[in-house]
């Protein structure tokens, strides 16, 4: 078995030069020796070669570094997993979708809930998911919201405990072993079944509104929102002596599932597949991953994982220049949103889109408040329209109002912007935020400096800034096609527009000729396709990846590779996993 | 019943659950009779240094020194403040030290902390002086009030406090609820109030059964220090009220009801910053004045961020940190005429602001002053000129002397340079151990604390020539 080495946390984690930090077209894992980092200072060329790969682990995953597998062994037979806290609090979302499952009543509370931080990207790291004071008054004042809304809604509790009428003991007791069942996502111990009947004999009186067996089931409620049970998803099957990797029990498997694809808790199915033994294979995994994925509940992480990697929260706070964008607005912001959410919904979960499907489609859904963008003439009806954009002007959501509207300036674009963008999200490159003492502002428009693109080039053109703005700039420039909120335009300030450049990846350089061929490209760069699959892993794993997963990732990213890189069977295959069936304790010492 | 068992630290329960350090007995910890507290008063994106500090010369702070200065609305308070000139931070800004995060993640993120920034995520990589005191000195599972006034991101930018390595503590901006969070439960008849007592012992009875259970197995250290943090938060919410003081942790019902009235879709919005910040320091102070928290942070903004001031005879046109660096856009930008006035206005809004807070705290009597007399409310900000985005030459200023630990009336250089700007011997990290000291934390071997934040950026010791 593989030692996974000494887990402390490392005093400082920065790999980066006291001087400038580095740039990196990133891979995900493994630091292989073979990388090479863009080095800064300008050292020329250094870009063209510069294929390196972002360092493993982060985000206090505490790997010790010595436990991956070496660069050269083979993963044919690995068996590796990166580890994972034991304890996954529940996201605020993950916590209202689970009582509206549970309860059968859309009972949102978690809105009021004191926000969990951004790490990495993402708002559902496991480290980071704390339960502090205030989140615990919050459970707290949630949880009796919810059980005062089930005593005020009776039929729901007819709906939640269905005993023809005859509301006796054996009643009650089988309600709490199924809701139990369901809200600790596992069969109730003897004890807890016992300890649950008490508090329902307890719980009569205790409320102003309904009957004696109503509040019984409104404590029974009550308490079991606010156990750890529930508000974790808890692994506790733990490795035999000598080993560090132990199959997940049947139960642990179905709350993978359901969290992965609903963002909720698992549904009697579910459950019961896990009872009857059905997910200790991959085969049970994959028909039930598939039975999730055609559900409606599908849409929540679909959109949720979107709206975290592309950052739509900022869309909010977009603003553009009144006198250059008179009708942009409020509304404008909100058709962003919607269009960013139906654009992911629609394609991967109705039109089984793959990777470069997403990258290229010219098909979209808008509400009219975006028709004025695509330059469409035609009256739209109201609510969601599809539309077909015109294909050389238009591929996939890097050319749609969002990601344009949202990386750009209040009166001009943003080249800059736009080619972080690109590197970051696209590329999963490391792209550190410029050292605090450069001047951001471009020199002003003159007779040798006509065009954006020429600001950019004449601004970032110092050796301590090349070494970034390499891989930054020209992906940059391709979307000087589109202005700051993103009309397609030929002409910038009067002067044509070159949109043409070559963008460094992983897999080499790639030349284009605007953003309708680079999206073209990027949909078939395996680097891109690595990242997207990168970026879903460490969404559905609630971390970052770490140096043990590489096999997991290579492995998973060679099969889609060979099958056009389809998200929803991405999705599937990354339940088909030893990450997925097996868990590595994080250790300690 | 179980649960009184457990709360007594029945050796059974210790037993099954030997990772949980909650569960183990604790020493009580009596209320001290004159608490301490230290409350943050957060400003972001530098000031005009040029009329900031006091025009007079070192010593004796006159209310005439302040005139003309953003300290001028606080000349009520002259012979109740202390300012420290000369304090730069450790680590330091302007890739000077190996951390991640621009100038601005660093001014936020190290302000409290002393620590580095982690790359990738950019967050602190140790706990923040606000939470360590919360550690120490209240009630087990109370962590210091994280409030903010207005929008920020949920990012580096927008945070300055830290449970610990890479736990940002996420600010509550909503001051309706953070007040119900302090008060609990109000305007109950006796009955209803019976009856909720009783379903609360009952879930936590349970909820704590379910704890015993998780702790049954062998938990990695950073599990059980998570669930070790929920359960001591949760037999904190068991001895029900929060506080131990003499002040009663309830508002005027007036004030509160007017808390209550806030549109919640309003909280972000450029025009309730002012409204909202008031409501904001009405809850703080009260949080401290009732023995809530020991320690408290009030972040203004964020970041990189910051309001349009368009009130109290301001109507500018950009917002806190385009006017920072004093041009109308990131790109192609010319100067605004007239920032750094402009500038000066909002500082010295804050230093009207700061003066509310103070009157706030004043306005409690505790033994034979006010609460103010036992705190010290340290006005901070992210960076000291914003336009270059400068960690030297801080602006701090401390109002109340702690129980009598801080000097009052003075203005006092603590570098021994003759530049102010300069990041040779008054690292930020002192003036946090000397805070710690001043609240009363002690290191464990009793003595007082020896240096706080990351040993390899700042200097061990206190700034003496701060204490009476």
């Amino acid at each position: 078995m593989v030692n996974l080495g000494i887990a402390t946390r490392p005093a400082v984690v920065v790999a980066l030069c006291v001087c400038l930090p580095a740039c990196y077209v990133g891979l995900d894992v493994g630091a292989g020796d073979d990388a090479v980092g863009v080095d800064e200072g300008g050292s020329e060329g250094s870009a063209s070669q510069g294929v390196a790969r972002e360092p493993e682990s982060a985000s206090g995953q505490e790997d010790g570094g010595s436990g991956q597998p070496p660069e050269d062994e083979s993963c044919e037979e690995s068996t590796f997993a990166g580890a994972l806290s034991q304890f996954v609090r529940l996201t605020h979302g993950q916590y209202d979708n689970s009582v509206r499952d549970l309860l059968g009543v859309e009972i949102p509370v978690a809105a009021t809930f004191i926000p969990d931080p951004v790490v990495n990207g993402f708002s559902n790291n496991s480290d980071a998911l704390l339960v502090t004071d205030r989140l615990v008054r919050d459970y707290q004042r949630a949880a009796e919201e919810v059980a005062g809304t089930l005593l005020a809604n009776p039929d729901a509790i007819v709906a939640l405990v269905d005993c023809d009428g005859v509301y006796d003991d054996a009643c009650a007791s089988a309600f709490i072993a199924d809701f139990g069942r369901r809200a600790f996502r596992r069969p109730l111990e003897a004890s807890e079944q016992d300890a649950f009947m008490r508090a329902f004999a307890g719980g009569a009186g205790l409320y102003e509104q309904g009957d004696e067996f109503q509040q019984g089931v409104a404590l029974v409620v009550e308490t079991a929102l606010q156990s750890p049970s529930f508000l974790y998803r808890t692994e506790m099957s733990a490795p035999p002596p000598g080993e560090t990797q132990v199959a997940l029990t049947g139960y642990e498997i179905a709350s993978r599932l359901s969290f992965m694809f609903w963002n909720s808790t698992p549904d009697r199915e579910l459950l019961a597949a896990a009872e009857a033994g059905e997910l200790d294979s991959s085969e049970g995994i994959e028909t039930h991953a598939r039975r999730l994925l055609a559900d409606p509940r599908a849409a929540d992480p679909v959109r949720d994982f979107h709206a975290q990697w592309l950052a739509t929260e900022k869309y909010a706070s977009v603003t553009k220049d009144p006198e250059l964008f008179p009708s942009f607005g409020a509304d404008t912001i909100a058709a962003m949103e919607v269009e960013t959410e139906e654009f992911f919904r629609r394609m991967i979960l109705e039109e089984n889109a793959t990777y470069a499907d997403l990258m290229t489609s010219p098909v979209t859904w808008i509400t009219p408040e975006l028709a004025e963008v695509y330059g469409i003439e035609e009256n739209l009806q109201d609510g969601l329209n599809r539309v077909e954009l015109d294909p050389a002007r238009r591929a996939g959501f890097l050319t749609q109002s969002g990601f344009l509207a949202s990386h750009a300036y209040f009166a001009s674009t943003s080249p800059i912007h736009r080619g972080v963008g690109v590197q970051r999200q696209v590329l999963c490159a490391v792209i550190p935020d410029p050292p605090g003492d450069v001047d951001l502002e471009l020199p002003p428009l003159d007779a040798t400096i006509k065009t954006g693109r020429e600001q950019v080039t004449s601004h970032t053109s110092p050796d301590a800034c090349v070494g970034c703005h390499k891989l930054i700039n020209e992906p940059g420039f391709a979307f000087e096609i589109y202005d700051s909120v993103g009309q397609y335009r030929v002409t910038d300030n009067g002067e044509p527009i070159d949109s043409s450049g070559v963008i460094p990846t992983t897999d080499g350089q790639l030349p284009f000729t605007d953003a309708v061929d680079l999206a073209h490209q990027l949909a078939d760069s395996p680097a891109a396709q690595r990242c997207y699959l990168t970026q879903w892993f460490r969404y559905v794993s609630a971390r970052k990846e770490q140096s043990a997963d590489r096999c997991t990732l290579d492995a998973v990213h060679e099969a889609l590779m060979a099958n056009g890189y389809n998200v929803g069977e991405m999705l599937v295959a990354l339940t088909q996993t030893v990450n997925f069936r097996f868990r590595v304790n994080q250790e300690d010492e | 019943m179980f649960r009184r068992h457990f709360l007594r630290g029945a050796s059974g329960a210790a037993v099954a659950l030997p990772f949980l350090e909650s569960l183990t007995p604790r020493t009580a910890r009596a209320a001290a009779p004159d608490p301490r507290r230290f409350i943050a008063f957060f400003q972001c994106n530098g000031v005009n240094m040029d009329r900031f500090f006091p025009t007079s010369d070192y010593g004796r702070i006159e209310a005439a020194g302040l005139a003309g200065t953003a300290l001028e609305p606080l000349s009520a308070f002259a012979s109740r403040m202390l300012i420290p000139r000369g304090i730069h931070m450790a680590p330091r800004g302007f890739n000077r030290d190996p951390s991640a995060g621009d100038d601005h993640a660093k001014g936020m993120g190290i302000k409290l902390t002393a620590q580095p920034l982690l790359d990738g995520s950019s967050y602190a990589a140790g706990i923040s002086v606000d939470q360590e005191i919360a550690n120490r000195l209240n009630a087990p599972g109370t962590p210091a009030l994280s409030l903010r006034v207005g929008s920020g991101p949920r990012s580096v930018l927008g945070v300055c406090s830290y449970y610990g390595y890479e736990q940002p503590a996420v600010p509550e901006n909503n001051p309706w609820l953070a007040y119900q969070n302090l008060v609990g439960v109000a305007d109950l008849d006796d009955l209803a109030l019976a009856r909720l007592t009783s379903r609360r012992e009952s879930v936590l009875d349970l909820v704590e059964r379910d704890f015993v259970r998780a702790g049954n197995s062998a938990l990695s250290r950073a599990d059980a220090a998570k669930l070790d943090m929920h359960l001591t938060s949760i037999r904190e919410l068991e001895q029900s009220m929060a506080g131990a003081g003499l002040i009663p942790c309830v508002l005027d019902p007036a004030r509160a009801a007017e808390i209550e009235a806030l549109d919640p879709d309003t909280i972000t919005s450029n025009a309730q910053f002012k409204t909202l910040g008031q409501m904001q320091m009405d809850v703080l102070a009260l949080a401290i004045a009732c023995g809530n928290t020991h320690a408290a942070t009030l972040l203004w903004g964020a970041g990189a961020g910051g309001p349009i001031f368009s009130w109290d005879g301001m109507s500018h046109v950009y917002n806190h940190h385009r006017l920072s660096h004093g041009t109308t856009s990131d790109a192609e930008g010319t100067d605004v005429a007239g920032y750094e006035d402009m500038l000066y206005d909002i500082d010295t809004w804050y230093g009207s602001q700061l003066a509310y807070l103070l009157e706030r705290l004043d306005g409690y009597a505790e033994g034979s002053g006010t609460v103010l007399d036992n705190t010290a409310v340290v006005w901070m900000n992210e960076l000291s000129d914003g336009r270059e985005h400068n960690y030297m030459d801080l602006p701090y200023v401390i109002l109340g002397s702690c129980g009598g630990y801080f000097k009052m009336g003075e203005y006092i250089k603590v570098t021994a340079e003759d530049r102010l700007k300069n990041d040779v011997d008054a690292p930020h990290n002192k003036l946090l151990t000397t805070i710690l000291n001043a609240v009363g934390v002690r290191a464990e071997d009793g003595g007082p604390v020896e240096n706080f934040g990351a040993e390899e950026y700042g200097e061990p010791g206190e700034f003496e020539e701060l204490k009476a």
